[in-house]
C-alpha cells in the first residue's frame, strides 16, 4: 500500500536529484567579460629563511610571480635550516613534496639529491630561458653528468668581521695579511678588563667548522688536493692550518658553535670573526647598542678570497607542475630580485648582471672588491668529497680538532689525516 | 524472553530477576570491548604497517630515492651485511650499553636516596616531593642546551668552578673531547631520569606494610637490616618495574645526544638510535638505517623476553 508519507519522500529524493543534475549542468563559471576565470593552482616552496630577513624578499618575489600568474597562489613552507635537509629528503621518499625547494649548502647537498631522482633537470630550461648566461661560474656545481639540476641563488665569500672600536683601543690597524691577523688577535686578546679574546671560531663537529678551517687553507693559497689525491700534508696546507691553531688555541674561546661564536662577536666579548657577509646585517640588528657601531667588513687578511656556496634552488622531480616551478625560478633569478635580495642580506648574488648592487654600499664594497681574486673552498669538481660529505666531515673534524686539544705536531696530523681519508675510500 | 523485573519491598530494592542478570552479565564485556576495538585495531594497524614498511625497506638495494623506487629495487640482505660487518655498529651497541646503565643506574641510585629521605616525616615534604619532580616537567632539549651552557668549555660555569676551586686551569671542552663527551651527554639524561625513579619508588615505599617493619624491631633489627630484608624485598617489583622502563628510555634517547653533541667526537656518543637518525639523514642511508633499526628491535626484543621471563618467576630472584 503506498502512504502519503511514502509519495512525500519520492518527490522530495526527486526534487533533489534534479536539482544536484541541474547543478552539475551549469554552465561554467565565468568572469565579468566572459572569458574563462584561470585555473587556482598553488605552488609550494619549502625554505628556511621565510621568517628570517629575506621575508620581504620572498613577498615581494611571490607578489610579483601571483600577479603575473593569474589564479596561482605561492605557498611557503617555513623549516628550519638545521632540519630543511632531513625535511626535503623525507618529503621526497614519501612523494608528498614542495614543488621548489631552497637548497642549503647546495655545494654537498644536490649531488646525492640529484642521484637519488629527487631533483627535475633543468639543463634545457636553462638553455632555453638564456638565463644561464648570467649566472656566475660556480653554477657549474649544480651539475651532475652533464645535466643541471639546481640553480646557485647566491654565494658567500669569507669576509673579516671586525669590532672597529676594539681594535682602535688596543692600537692595532686592520689585517691584511696573515701575520697581522695573528698579530691582531694575539693584540685583542685580553681586552675589557682580561676577558675579551681576539678571534672568534666555529669549534664543533658541523659543516661550519669545515668550511672555516678551509678557508684559512684556501685563502692561504694552500691545495688540500694535488693530482687528484689528498694533499693536507702539503707545506702551504700545514702552514695554513698552523695559522688556524694558533689563532683558535690561543687567541679565541673555545667549545663555540657557529651561534656562540658570532654571540661572542656581537656582544664585544670577541674583536674579529671570519664569518659569511649575509650575517653582517644580522650582526649589526643583534649586536648592542655600542657593538653595532663598530661593527665592520673588511677583505679576508689571505691572498685568495675564499667562496662557498651558500644557498640555491631546485625543483622537486615529483612536482606535477614543474613548469609553474621553472617559471617562479626565473623571477627568483631576475637581475631586479637577485639586487633586492643582496641589499637585504650582503650575498654575492648569482646573477651577474646585479652584482654591482654590492658596490652601491661602502659597508659591502669590501666583498665586492674581495671577489677579484676569489676561490671556490669546495670545488665543483671535487665530486667524491662532495658526494661523501658527511664521511669526509666526521674524519676532518675528528682531525682537527684534535688539533686544538693536543700539542700533536701539525704535519705529522695532516699526513695521518691524508691517510685516512685514503683509507676510508673516500676520494676527492 | 527476558522475565520482569522483581522489587523486593521490604528493602525497597529493584532487582532484575537471577536468570537476567546472569545473560546480562555475560555480554557485559562487549561494552568496553567495543569501545575499545577500534583504537586497538589503529595502534596494532600503525605498528604493524610500520614493522612491515621497514622490513620491507631494509632488504633494498637502493640506498635513497622515492618511496616507490626505494620498493621497486632489487631485494637483498646486503644492508644486514653491511651493518653487521660495520666495527661502528658494534661500537654504537657498546656506546648505547654504556650510556643505558649509566643513565639507569645512577638515577636510580639518586632516586632511591631521595625516595627514601621523602618518605621519613619532616617539615616541607610537600613542597620538595613537588620540587624534585621539576627535572621531569622540563623539555629534553631545554635541559640540553641549559647543561650545554653549564659546561661550556670557557664560559661555563662547571670550568669556572674547576678553576676557582684550583682543581683545572683548562678550558675542559665536556662535550667536544673524545674522552668526556659519553660523560656529558649523560649527566643531562641522569638529572631528567631521577624524578621517575624517585616517583616510582616512593610509591613502592608507601605501599610497605609498617607491621613488617615494627615485626623486625621486635626481633632487634637495626637500619640498615630493616633496609636490607624489609624495604629492598618489599620495593622488589618497583625497583624492576622501574629499572626496565628506565633502561628502554634511556636505550632508546635521542634528544639529548643529538641537540648536544649530534653522536660526536667523533662517534664517542653515536649510540644505536642517534647512528640510525644519522644513517638516514645524515648520509642519506634510508635502508640501512631501516635495517640498523629492524636489528635493533630484534636485540631489544631478546632481551625484554629472558627479563620478562625472569619476572614471572619473581622479581629480581637471585639478585636481592
Amino acid at each position: 500500500m503506498i502512504t502519503r508519507s511514502k509519495v512525500m519522500a519520492a518527490g522530495t529524493t526527486a526534487a533533489l536529484t534534479i536539482a544536484v543534475l541541474a547543478g552539475c549542468s551549469q554552465p561554467a563559471p565565468t568572469t565579468p567579460d566572459g572569458t574563462a576565470p584561470p585555473e587556482e593552482r598553488t605552488l609550494e616552496i619549502l625554505t628556511w629563511t621565510y621568517d628570517a630577513e629575506s621575508k620581504a624578499w620572498w613577498d615581494r618575489v611571490n607578489g610579483a610571480f601571483e600577479d603575473a600568474n593569474p589564479g596561482v597562489t605561492v605557498h611557503m613552507e617555513q623549516s628550519d635550516f638545521g632540519a630543511i635537509i632531513g625535511d626535503f629528503v623525507t618529503q621526497s621518499t614519501a612523494g608528498e613534496v614542495a614543488d621548489v625547494v631552497h637548497i642549503p649548502a647546495p655545494v654537498l647537498t644536490v649531488l646525492g639529491w640529484a642521484e637519488s631522482g629527487f631533483l627535475a633537470p633543468l639543463g634545457d630550461w636553462l638553455e632555453d630561458t638564456g638565463l644561464g648566461a648570467d649566472l656566475h661560474e660556480v653554477q657549474s656545481s649544480m651539475e651532475l653528468n652533464g645535466e643541471t639540476y639546481g640553480l646557485v641563488f647566491a654565494f658567500n665569500a669569507a669576509m673579516l668581521f671586525y669590532n672597529a672600536g676594539l681594535l682602535e683601543d688596543a692600537g692595532v690597524g686592520v689585517p691584511t695579511t696573515p701575520e697581522e691577523f695573528v698579530a691582531a688577535a694575539a693584540a685583542l686578546t685580553g681586552h675589557s678588563g682580561g676577558d675579551g679574546y681576539g678571534f672568534a671560531v666555529t669549534d664543533d663537529e658541523s659543516v661550519n667548522f669545515v668550511t672555516e678551517v678551509l678557508s684559512f687553507i684556501v685563502g692561504m693559497e694552500g691545495e688540500y688536493v694535488t693530482n687528484g689525491d689528498w694533499s693536507f700534508a702539503a707545506p702551504k696546507v700545514v702552514a695554513a692550518v698552523d695559522v688556524w691553531r694558533e689563532m683558535a688555541s690561543n687567541t679565541a674561546p673555545r667549545g663555540t658553535n657557529l651561534s656562540a661564536k658570532r654571540t661572542a662577536f656581537d656582544t664585544g666579548s670577541v674583536g674579529m670573526m671570519l664569518d659569511w657577509p649575509f650575517y653582517y646585517a644580522a650582526s649589526i640588528r643583534s649586536a648592542s647598542p655600542d657593538v653595532a657601531d663598530q661593527v665592520t667588513l673588511a677583505e679576508p687578511p689571505f691572498p685568495v678570497t675564499p667562496l662557498f656556496i651558500s644557498q640555491g634552488f631546485g625543483v622537486s622531480a615529483q612536482s606535477d607542475q614543474t613548469d609553474l616551478a621553472k617559471s617562479w625560478l626565473e623571477f627568483a633569478m631576475a637581475e631586479d630580485a637577485q639586487r633586492y635580495y643582496a641589499e637585504l642580506e650582503p650575498v654575492i648574488p648569482a646573477n651577474q648582471k646585479a652584482l654591482s648592487v654590492l658596490g652601491e654600499n661602502p659597508a659591502t664594497q669590501p666583498i665586492l672588491d674581495a671577489l677579484d681574486r676569489a676561490e671556490l673552498i669546495i670545488p665543483s669538481e671535487f665530486t667524491g668529497m662532495r658526494t661523501n660529505s658527511s664521511e669526509f666531515r666526521t674524519l676532518f673534524t675528528g682531525a682537527f680538532r684534535q688539533l686544538l686539544q693536543t700539542d700533536q705536531d701539525t704535519s705529522e696530523a695532516m699526513q695521518a689525516f691524508d691517510e685516512a681519508l685514503r683509507s676510508a675510500g673516500i676520494e676527492p | 524472553m527476558s522475565q520482569p523485573s522483581t522489587t523486593n519491598r521490604e528493602e525497597g530494592v529493584v532487582t532484575a530477576s537471577p536468570s537476567r542478570g546472569r545473560q546480562a552479565r555475560r555480554w557485559d564485556w562487549l561494552l568496553p570491548v567495543g569501545f575499545m576495538t577500534p583504537a586497538v585495531l589503529i595502534g596494532i594497524g600503525i605498528v604493524f604497517f610500520c614493522m612491515i614498511l621497514l622490513i620491507a625497506l631494509s632488504l633494498r638495494e637502493q640506498k635513497l630515492g622515492t618511496l616507490e623506487a626505494l620498493l621497486n629495487s632489487p631485494m637483498s640482505l646486503e644492508n644486514y651485511v653491511e651493518i653487521i660487518t660495520d666495527p661502528a655498529t658494534w661500537r654504537s651497541l657498546w656506546i648505547s650499553v654504556i650510556y643505558t646503565v649509566g643513565t639507569t643506574i645512577v638515577p636510580f641510585g639518586i632516586g632511591l636516596a631521595f625516595a627514601l629521605l621523602l618518605n621519613e616525616q619532616m617539615p616541607g615534604r610537600r613542597v620538595l616531593r613537588t620540587l624534585a619532580l621539576v627535572p621531569w616537567a622540563i623539555p629534553g632539549v631545554t635541559a640540553t642546551i641549559a647543561f650545554m651552557w653549564i659546561m661550556q668549555p670557557t664560559y661555563g660555569v662547571a670550568n669556572y668552578l674547576l678553576r676557582v676551586l684550583g682543581i683545572s686551569d683548562a678550558d675542559v671542552d665536556w662535550f667536544g673531547n673524545v674522552n668526556t663527551a659519553l660523560i656529558a651527554v649523560m649527566i643531562p639524561t641522569i638529572w631528567k631520569g631521577v624524578p621517575f625513579f624517585l616517583l616510582m619508588l616512593l610509591a613502592g615505599l608507601q605501599s610497605i606494610n609498617g607491621e613488617l617493619y615494627e615485626a623486625a624491631e621486635v626481633d632487634g633489627a637495626g637500619r640498615w637490616a630493616k633496609f636490607r630484608y624489609v624495604t629492598i624485598p618489599s620495593l622488589a617489583p618497583f625497583i624492576f618495574v622501574s629499572l626496565v622502563f628506565g633502561a628502554m628510555h634511556s636505550f632508546r634517547e635521542f634528544d639529548f645526544i643529538y641537540a648536544s653533541t649530534g653522536g660526536g667526537p667523533q662517534g664517542a656518543t653515536e649510540t644505536i638510535a642517534v647512528r640510525i637518525f644519522n644513517l638516514a639523514f645524515d648520509r642519506f642511508d634510508f635502508t640501512g638505517a631501516a635495517a640498523l633499526g629492524v636489528f635493533t628491535f630484534v636485540l631489544v626484543s631478546i632481551v625484554i623476553v629472558l627479563l620478562v621471563r625472569r619476572d614471572r618467576k619473581g622479581a629480581l630472584e637471585g639478585f636481592l
